[in-house]
């Protein structure tokens, strides 16, 4: 077994002689910018700046900028055959009722637009949300039954049933307070598009 | 060399008890891990030993490996809303993939071995630190909630 190990680790070593890595940051759609981190752990090399690159060797990393132009080149293909960022809406309930409130049944044509703009590949994620009054078991069961309820509601409204995963994300993602605050913003659904 | 030739016997037996173990057919909606949104060239999915062709609407699985050709490109969206998209002539494996809707904790392992990848990372990565992973012949990279571009030369 230790041979088996050796021929394992000799293979991973002549790899990385032959083979080197080019990474580089981009600013997210909304301006942010992320990090990524080469080789995390203590000794990691931290990219933090848009279009600032690491290149990685047998010799290490080396830290530099790239221009767009040089993107644009080794990277057209795989920048062109990015998705569609996915769409989300948000949906909100009549006092103490799973039914969407008017001004929420009012936005679903916008989700079957969303949907037929995408065609064939286009899946829907309805995630049900509840405020932060009462337990956390409870309150992801809850949001689950939210989020099923419009799925009914939104196939009755004509959309496919196989397209449409519920997803419950109880109290875990509150727009608003703190914990075991009563709150109609946070009783909401929120229909992703992707 | 030597040793890996003469181990080569011991590597064949162990894909083939891989390929036996794993399972094959089309995918099960709920093992589905990602789905292929634009798909053009050759692009093929290699799935328990047997590659298959891959066109848009494909759901792919952990421990999927995904292979372009020369003028091929793919772009895939992950259950967590990660996006990922490669060029031309690459291989991309997907080494560990868990998503939990509700905690949306997870994980995100893969390796990039040949081409070029692009990434915008989704919920897993946000869950905590290094969650996400893009591993490649030269490095690590530890994925901290962003957009970025990997190239792999031969």
């Amino acid at each position: 077994m230790r041979r088996v190990a050796f021929a394992i680790a000799m293979a991973l070593t002549c790899a990385a002689c032959a083979s080197g890595t080019k990474v580089v940051l981009l600013a997210d759609d909304d301006g942010t910018v992320g990090q990524v981190a080469v080789n995390p752990g203590p000794q990691e090399t931290r990219l933090t700046q848009p279009l600032q690159s690491a290149t990685v060797g047998a010799s290490g990393a080396s830290v530099g900028t790239e221009t767009e132009a040089a993107v644009k080149r080794d990277f057209a293909a795989a920048l062109a055959a990015m998705p569609t960022p996915p769409m989300t809406f948000t949906l909100n309930f009549e006092f103490g009722s799973e039914q969407l409130n008017a001004a929420s049944r009012a936005r679903v044509p916008e989700i079957f637009e969303e949907i037929a703009r995408r065609g064939d590949i286009a899946e829907v994620v309805i995630i049900g949300h509840t405020d932060t009054v009462g337990e956390l078991d409870y309150n992801d069961r809850l949001s689950l039954r939210r989020a099923e309820a419009v799925r009914e509601q939104m196939i009755a409204a004509g959309m496919k049933p196989d397209i449409i995963t519920i997803w419950g994300r109880g109290e875990r993602e509150p727009v608003e307070g703190g914990d075991n605050v009563r709150s109609e913003v946070n009783r909401r659904a929120v229909v992703v598009v992707r | 060399m030597r040793s890996v030739i003469r181990f080569a016997p011991v590597f064949a037996i162990l894909l083939f008890l891989v390929a036996a173990i794993a399972p094959t057919g089309q995918a099960l909606a709920a093992d589905s891990i990602g789905v292929v949104k634009r798909a053009q060239g050759s692009v093929e999915v290699e799935r328990g030993g047997q590659r298959q062709p891959v066109v848009a609407g494909f759901a792919l699985q952990a421990a999927d490996v995904v292979h372009t050709g020369p003028q091929g490109a793919v772009g895939i969206t992950f259950s967590d809303n990660s996006l990922i998209a490669l060029g031309p002539d690459t291989t991309f494996a997907i080494s560990e993939y868990r998503f939990d809707s509700t905690t949306q904790d997870g994980a995100f392992r893969s390796r990039l071995s040949r081409g070029t990848l692009s990434v915008a990372s989704g919920r897993i990565a946000k869950g905590g630190r290094d969650q996400m992973l893009v591993e490649t012949p030269a490095t690590i990279l530890g994925v901290r909630g962003t957009r970025f571009l990997v190239k792999v030369d031969d």
